[in-house]
């Protein structure tokens, strides 16, 4: 583990998307910040703008109309980047797959790096699956 | 005599022959009229009973061509349906009578290519700002499908 990737897997920054889900896995993530599940203890921070953020925190399917936003925003994000696929509808879009408004996933249209499963995720869930991302940045290089 | 019949026997005694079918329900009685009485039996719905509030306008295709309902009234609803062909689907707008009116047409428009004569403006609301013209999802004909990825290596 070098330094840098150290550093980083000490202080993620995050940021939310919501790509047009019902908010629930929304509501999710913000009981995650507060002092019950508090994942602030990993030194996760939620930003108000993508350019301050190592991590995007996507929930929801992803519409035709917020595509092309969803890519804006992954494209303002700086290096390294990780994109987190928060609730059933990001990682697979769910009970909308199929449907003519909506693409198949976050991963269908941006690289991906964790899923974290359920309708809503549980906070346990989202705690488990940034803990997997933090241990993959940390032995990164 | 309650009082749906009474709304529905006011409704008999004003336009006689072009009510096609009626039905009651508790505080609901529906009204099938020919699509171009439809215009007319909202103006008279509107303009001389005062029933001003309109609940919104359903649209879905059926056998035999696009059904338009329009729900109106509060507490005991009006609903006036009218039913107009799939080719080439016109019917007069009634956004002059009720303003509120505009959003639900133009829904309409977007989902079922229903096209509502005299609308102030007629434009796309509920889809994409990519779709393509004249495709029109909630049509029978329309084969649902998601979009094509934009990355490689999934289905």
């Amino acid at each position: 583990m070098g330094i840098v990737s150290w550093a980083r897997s000490k202080s993620p920054w995050i940021a939310h998307f919501c790509t047009g889900s019902c908010n629930a896995c929304d509501i999710e993530i913000l009981a995650c910040l507060t002092p019950r599940y508090d994942i602030e203890r990993f030194g996760a921070v939620l930003k108000g703008s993508i350019r301050h953020a190592d991590i995007l925190l996507v929930t929801g399917p992803v519409t035709r109309q917020v595509r092309d936003r969803l890519l804006r925003i992954y494209e303002q994000m700086p290096e390294p980047k990780y994109v987190v696929a928060v609730g059933t509808c990001a990682t697979s879009s769910g009970v909308y797959r199929g449907a003519y408004n909506v693409y198949p996933g976050v991963d269908s249209v941006i690289p991906v790096t964790a899923y974290i499963s359920g309708c809503p995720v549980k906070p346990e869930n989202i705690i488990n699956g940034l803990s997997f991302l933090l241990k993959k940045i940390g032995e990164s290089k | 005599m309650n009082v749906e019949e009474d709304v529905l026997r006011e409704l008999k005694e004003a336009f006689g022959g072009l009510i096609l079918e009626h039905k009651t329900q508790k505080m609901r009685v529906y009204i099938r009229v020919p699509r171009d009485s439809y215009r007319e039996v909202v103006k008279y719905l509107v303009i001389t009973k005062g029933i001003y509030h309109l609940e919104t306008i359903t649209g879905m295709e059926v056998k035999d061509g696009i059904e338009i309902i329009a729900h109106l009234g509060t507490g005991l609803s009006i609903s006036v349906r009218t039913t107009i062909g799939k080719e080439n689907p016109k019917i007069s707008s009634i956004c002059d009578l009720i303003p509120g009116a505009e959003f639900y047409e133009r829904e309409i428009h977007d989902l079922l290519g229903v096209v509502f004569e005299s609308h102030p403006g007629l434009r796309r609301l509920v889809l994409a700002d990519d779709w393509p013209e004249g495709v029109y999802p909630l049509r029978k004909s329309f084969e649902s499908k998601h979009n094509a990825p934009l990355r490689e290596g999934f289905d």
